[in-house]
């Protein structure tokens, strides 16, 4: 795949689990890249409950609240300590990783507790994609890959499945059970090609 | 239906335009075009282990340790030139703020040779890495803008106290000092070996300053331990001859405390606290036993409030049940409790059953007949009595009893303040009563429970003499009845804040004078060292009264790092270092670990570091401070060290010289490197690992300076090692230290053991005269003074060294109490009656609720501590200060207040009454917090706030600014006086400080402006706090000499007019109060043999000979 599209999708799908959703994202859910992206969200009835805003927020608000805050935890070190607790010191495993790189989260602009919320390493990753993108020469586009590879299987891979498992399994909407499948698929197709 | 991950593919092809929706969750903080590479970086990275940020940088980076400047890189990026990249030299040292010896690490910037922070020390294997408030507010003390930067002396022609101050030099104070000190030398008759008295506040080191003293000839030691722990240490030498008690909380399964002393305020509870998380997370029980809901309580499984100082029923009861029940480790009791001693002293048994504490004498004198006495003794002691004794509800001590089976030999305690402390019979109350609990259980010594402090303490700082001409000091032959009067001969410590009582007490003094005692009526030299008696002690004001004559106390000096209410009563101040400023060796029993820290110059060993060599190297530290720019300020050691050795014993002719002059430098006074190279080299495996440490050194330097450096190491690898490491673990695992073998030399077939006095040496025995005593186990010698017990045979012949106790048991019985005439209290005991009660009057608290007669009485406990102050050398640390304002109300509970008519923030009067003299000392003002977190009829306010001082500044001719006195921590008060009457009345709280830089002291200027910006920023007025321990009491209580804080109080309305803060006392009733406690109650030496004190009792800290123990007769 293109690093310049795998950027959009993942910059497209952090979205989707990073914040609820507004008047722009619901736009862009019920224009091209969701209909593309989230064929079995945009053929249901909770589609229709996009616009208006009230009643929006009624249908998918709750939902991001029960997969992202309540009753699903999004963050990586939930499940990588053993005693199953939100890292939010500077112990976290993904704090590491940001300052290796030169990165750092803005973690009030997305209410997370910690840098290890799944929609900011997603998002990460997107920047991380881009980069290669960008490169300059082959090596830089190298170089960027190792990047990624370091971000998707020391992180990504080590927990998101096992969050967005539990996501498919339990959420009550449409948009994130396909949400959720389309960042696995998402996943599992980056792995291939940075093993190829 | 969804995708599957083919049609995803095709699908991702259409998703133009998506970046539009990122919300911008990551951002790069440098150069766009760098991010997402691994970055050239300026500073050094924190290493990551096991996937977790290390909490410090490796040790082999301490030398150089590159961080951002903590101002404001996260927001200008680490690639704009403005953001400063400072470089540390990481110098570990030990916090010197209370008693707990946790590791720091000193972050010293490269450039500007200043302490920019504080932190933990990753090798200290007891604090690991962490620290209270207090640990990282030692900078803010470094910084103070009201420290004393050189040596002050009381101006000539002033009085004490009159404020007038000039500054003078650290030669000139040692010189005048040093020439006094030769002169009451020079006496050389009995009074002058206890003319120079050095009293101590808390000594935060293991033995180098007995060493001074003992070169001195001078039975000269006074501490500050019966206003602290001497209590609860008695009840520790009762049973096992220990100073105090070491638990293993963190594999204990039940960690019940006896106030909130051990977690979260008081003794160890920065490194307790992390252990005890560590059991409770592993499923252990807490249980807090205090009046006061303490932070501990609060989180606690099982909160009992206890009346004050009647904890002794609840253990009893406790203990009553498991023998009921026969649940108690009936083996542990069998093997290692002394029971046949008490079986076989008819006397003592039949004292017993004519005070009707036990029913019927033993049949016979086995085991079984002792068990049997068990039940007789305390089968009445029921849970339902113990209820109502103690004011709690039974259903809690049901619930405490079902806890303590649960954890069975695993349940740990801590007895240091709190019951022992606060109350009449302490001892009892904490650990006599509370070991025989435990006991029990036996818990004592094995994993999870209590233990002996023996073998988990590392005290080698008294043992450097190997590097001096003169290496151990010979013992002290003088008894000096200021520390150690007649009438406390079992005292556990000093009877040290009744000095200026009994400097005041002519006809205490004659009476024994007469009676052939050299009583001394003044002290040459008084040196309170960093101690604020006048603040700290009860009865403030006597202190007052004393340092103010200059005929009782000749000449005094205070090595102080601050000021205190006591300087302003001295006649010099010597500015000596704190936490990061001094060398001490300092070692406590925290753990089940022997482990011991060094605190360290940091400043010194930095400049060290950077190849810097002091003039006289003798006098590095004084030296480094003043290169550095800190001010004048030198270290205890030193100055000690040349105080004797220039100026005390200038040319040897007192024989003290050369205990402190330098063998490798014959003619010069020893370094602090040859000192402490020689002490810990008495450690072998510090002393292998020193080893192979200064060889890698030597092996790696290449610079000139990395070579001079690892030359030095090699020349004094045990030095530098913890010079560089600040910490050393010797020993971990420290379990049944009883069960340890006898030392037997198969060779020359001898028992190598210690003789039974307490400043006795070893003695070596014949294999064959060692006999065993077949009831008992126990292994003994016949010798000319009687049976000496060295030890216990265990099972399959194995010698054990047993217990430290004249028995090598655990003593449920005390034989040598009996003999010196507490027969009655020779057992756990506790009275069960009114009648019983007041027979038995020495171990029922002052402050029992049968006193509390008057509708308005309460008991008051002082003496919890604050977990972010220590008694007085916190007083100016901004930091401490900003979070500890306001926080000395008076808790009174809710219902209390309601019938009195309290409301919270209001003043309320309280009155300090006694109730063995019934006289009433005065009042003062504190301010009402009803709450339901004290137990009714009870109060707490904590003494630990209520500083004062007297002016704001005091101008030193010749220096550019006034020095500022305790500024931010203590209101300016009114003291007066009138015949006996003394009050004090605050009249202005604190404001805020603008700190201009001098001149003086290096480019940055002194006092470190730059640190102090933002004291244009205080927001506390310290108006809130009154000094209460003004209007208290004395008690000595009879046994222990403890002085019993809690007091006796009635509440009323304050006055018009009167304020929070203000307080009245009338010393002559403070002054009667003392004597009558002395009179009614104490029982005086001479015991057995015509002697002062029991000899296997511990008498800190100079070495005496056995002819001192010897009570001249009149």
């Amino acid at each position: 795949m293109d690093p310049r599209a795998r950027a959009r999708l993942y910059t497209f799908l952090s979205r989707l689990f990073v914040k609820e959703v507004d008047d722009a994202f619901a736009e862009v859910l019920r224009g091209e890249q969701g209909r593309a992206l989230l064929p079995a969200f945009t053929r249901s009835a909770d589609a229709d409950a996009l616009f208006p805003e009230a009643r929006r927020v009624a249908t998918f608000d709750a939902d991001f609240a029960h997969v992202t805050v309540v009753n699903v935890v999004p963050y990586e070190s939930f499940y990588r300590r053993d005693d199953a607790m939100i890292e939010s010191g500077g112990a976290n495993p993904l704090a590491v990783f940001l300052t290796k790189y030169g990165f750092e989260a803005e973690l009030g602009t997305v209410r997370s507790l910690s840098p290890d919320h799944l929609g900011i390493e997603l998002e990460l990753m997107a920047l991380l994609c881009a980069r290669e993108a960008d490169a300059a020469s082959d090596d830089e586009a190298r170089q960027a890959r190792a990047v990624e590879r370091e971000l998707l299987t020391d992180h990504l891979l080590a927990w998101a499945p096992l969050y967005l498992l539990a996501v498919k399994r339990s959420a009550r909407t449409e948009l994130y059970r396909d949400g959720a499948d389309a960042v696995l698929h998402l996943l599992h197709q980056h792995h291939e090609e940075l093993a190829a | 239906m969804t995708l599957n991950r083919r049609d995803f593919i095709k699908a991702a092809a259409v998703t133009g335009g998506a970046t539009a929706v990122a919300v911008g969750a990551v951002r790069s903080f440098i150069p766009e075009a760098k991010a997402g590479q691994p970055l050239p970086t300026t500073f050094d990275k924190v290493p990551v282990v096991n996937g977790n940020f290390a909490s410090y940088p490796p040790v082999e980076k301490w030398g150089g340790w590159r961080e951002l400047s903590g101002d404001d890189w996260k927001r200008g990026g680490i690639g704009r030139a403005e953001v400063k990249v400072h470089e540390h030299v990481l110098v570990p040292t030990i916090c010197n703020n209370c008693e707990a010896a946790c590791g720091l690490t000193a972050w010293v910037d490269k450039e500007t040779l200043v302490v920019r922070k504080f932190m933990g020390n990753p090798l200290h294997t007891a604090s690991l890495g962490r620290n209270c408030a207090k640990g990282y507010a030692v900078g803010s003390q470094m910084y103070d803008p009201d420290r004393i930067p050189f040596p002050l002396k009381r101006a000539p022609g002033s009085k004490r106290g009159d404020g007038k101050w000039v500054r003078t030099t650290w030669d000139e104070a040692l010189s005048t000092i040093g020439k006094k000190m030769r002169e009451t030398l020079q006496r050389g008759d009995a009074a002058s070996k206890k003319a120079i008295m050095h009293h101590v506040g808390r000594p935060n080191e293991s033995g180098f300053t007995p060493r001074v003293w003992a070169s001195l000839g001078q039975d000269c030691q006074n501490s500050h331990t019966n206003i602290c722990s001497a209590g609860a240490r008695m009840s520790s030498l009762l049973w096992v001859n220990d100073d105090r008690s070491a638990p293993d909380w963190a594999n204990s399964r039940l960690i019940f405390l006896q106030s909130s002393h051990a977690a979260d305020a008081g003794h160890y509870f920065q490194q307790s606290a992390g252990q005890i998380a560590k059991a409770r997370k592993k499923g252990a029980k807490l249980v807090v036993m205090d009046p006061r809901l303490s932070n501990s309580a609060a989180i606690a499984d099982l909160w009992i409030p206890v009346w004050p100082g009647t904890e002794s029923a609840l253990y009893l009861a406790l203990g009553a049940r498991l023998l009921r029940e026969k649940k108690y480790d009936r083996e542990f009791v069998r093997e290692w409790w002394n029971w046949h001693d008490l079986l076989d002293d008819a006397d003592e048994l039949k004292l017993l059953l004519d005070r009707g504490l036990i029913a019927a004498l033993p049949k016979g004198n086995t085991f079984e007949d002792f068990e049997a006495l068990l039940l007789d003794l305390y089968g009445r002691y029921t849970l339902e009595w113990a209820a109502e004794e103690c004011r709690v509800p039974l259903e809690k001590l049901e619930r405490l009893y079902e806890f303590v089976l649960y954890a069975g030999n695993r349940i740990s305690s801590f007895f240091w303040r709190a019951a022992g402390s606060g109350n009449r019979g302490g001892w009892m109350a904490s650990g006599r009563t509370g070991i025989f609990l435990l006991g029990l259980t036996g818990n004592f010594n094995g994993v999870g429970a209590l233990g002996q402090e023996e073998g988990r303490m590392i005290a080698v700082a008294g043992k450097g003499g190997v590097a001096c001409v003169g290496e151990k000091p010979a013992k002290v032959d003088a008894w000096n009845e200021l520390s150690y009067p007649p009438e406390w001969p079992l005292s556990s410590y000093e009877l040290s804040y009744l000095l200026p009582h009994l400097l005041s007490d002519t006809a205490w003094q004659d009476k024994w004078r007469a009676k052939g005692l050299s009583v001394p009526q003044k002290l040459s030299v008084w040196i309170p060292r960093q101690y604020n008696p006048v603040w700290i002690n009860p009865d403030g004001f006597r202190w007052i009264e004393v340092l103010r004559d200059e005929t009782k106390l000749e000449l005094t000096f205070n090595p102080s790092p601050t000021w205190s209410e006591t300087n302003w009563f001295m006649d010099y101040i010597l500015p000596v270092g704190i936490s990061g400023e001094r060398h001490d060796q300092h070692s406590e029993p925290t753990n089940t670990e022997a482990w011991l820290g060094f605190r360290q110059p940091v400043l010194r060993v930095a400049l060290e570091k950077s190849g810097w060599e002091p003039k006289d190297p003798a006098r590095a530290t004084l030296e480094a401070h003043v290169k550095a720019g800190l001010g004048e300020i030198w270290e205890e050691n030193e100055l000690w060290i040349n105080l004797l050795f220039h100026h005390v014993d200038p040319d040897g002719s007192l024989g003290i010289r050369k205990y402190w002059e330098s063998r490798e430098n014959p003619g010069k006074p020893v370094t602090i490197a040859e000192y402490y190279n020689a002490a810990f080299g008495t450690l072998p495996k510090l002393r292998a690992a020193a080893a192979q440490a200064a060889q890698l050194k030597a092996q790696s330097a290449k610079s000139d300076v990395e070579k001079r450096l690892a030359a030095f190491a090699v020349k004094y690898p045990n030095y530098d090692l913890l010079r560089d490491r600040g910490a050393w673990t010797e020993r971990v695992d420290v379990y049944d230290q009883h069960e340890e073998e006898l030392h037997v030399d198969e060779e020359k077939q001898l028992v190598k053991v210690k003789e039974p006095q307490f400043w006795g040496g070893l003695v070596e025995y014949p294999l064959a005269d060692v006999k065993t005593d077949a009831r008992t186990q126990q292994l003994y010698v016949e010798t000319k003074e009687g049976r000496h017990n060295v030890g216990v045979k265990r099972p399959g012949g194995r010698l054990a060294l047993g217990f430290p106790t004249p028995s090598r048991k655990m003593e449920f019985y005390a034989r040598w109490f009996k003999d010196w005439g507490w027969p009655e209290y020779a057992i756990p005991i506790y009275p069960r009656t009114k009648e019983q009660r007041d027979a038995m009057v020495h171990v029922v608290t002052h402050v029992h609720h049968q006193y509390m007669t008057e509708p308005n009485a309460f008991a008051l406990n002082p003496i919890f501590r604050l977990p972010y102050n220590i008694h007085t050398r916190s007083v100016n640390s901004k930091w401490l200060m900003e979070i500890s304002q306001n926080h000395n109300p008076l808790w009174i509970n809710t219902k209390d207040a309601e019938r009195l008519g309290f409301k919270r923030g209001q003043p309320v009067k309280v009155r300090v009454v006694d109730t063995m003299s019934k006289l009433e000392a005065g009042f003062f003002i504190a301010m009402a917090m009803p709450t339901e977190g004290v137990a009714p009829g009870t109060l707490a306010c904590s003494h630990h706030a209520g500083r004062w001082r007297v002016v704001k500044a005091v101008p030193i001719e010749g220096f550019e600014k006034p020095l500022g006195v305790m500024g931010l921590g203590a209101p300016v008060a009114a003291l007066k006086e009138e015949g006996s009457k003394r009050t004090l009345s605050p009249v202005e709280g604190i404001s805020k400080l603008r700190v201009t830089p001098t001149k003086e002291f290096g480019e940055r200027g002194w006092p470190y402006a730059d640190f102090n910006k933002d004291l244009d920023n205080i927001s506390w007025d310290g108006l809130s706090g009154v000094w209460q321990n003004a209007v208290h009491h004395p008690h000595p209580d009879p046994v222990s000499g403890m002085h019993c804080w809690h007091q006796k109080v009635l509440l009323e309305q304050p006055a018009p007019g009167e304020k929070i803060g203000d307080l009245s006392v009338d010393i002559a009733a403070t002054f009667k109060t003392y004597q009558v406690w002395r009179d009614e109650l104490t029982r005086p030496a001479p015991g057995p043999g015509g002697l002062r004190r029991p000899e296997h009792l511990k008498r800190p800290w100079v070495p005496l000979a056995r002819s001192a123990y010897k009570m001249p007769t009149g």
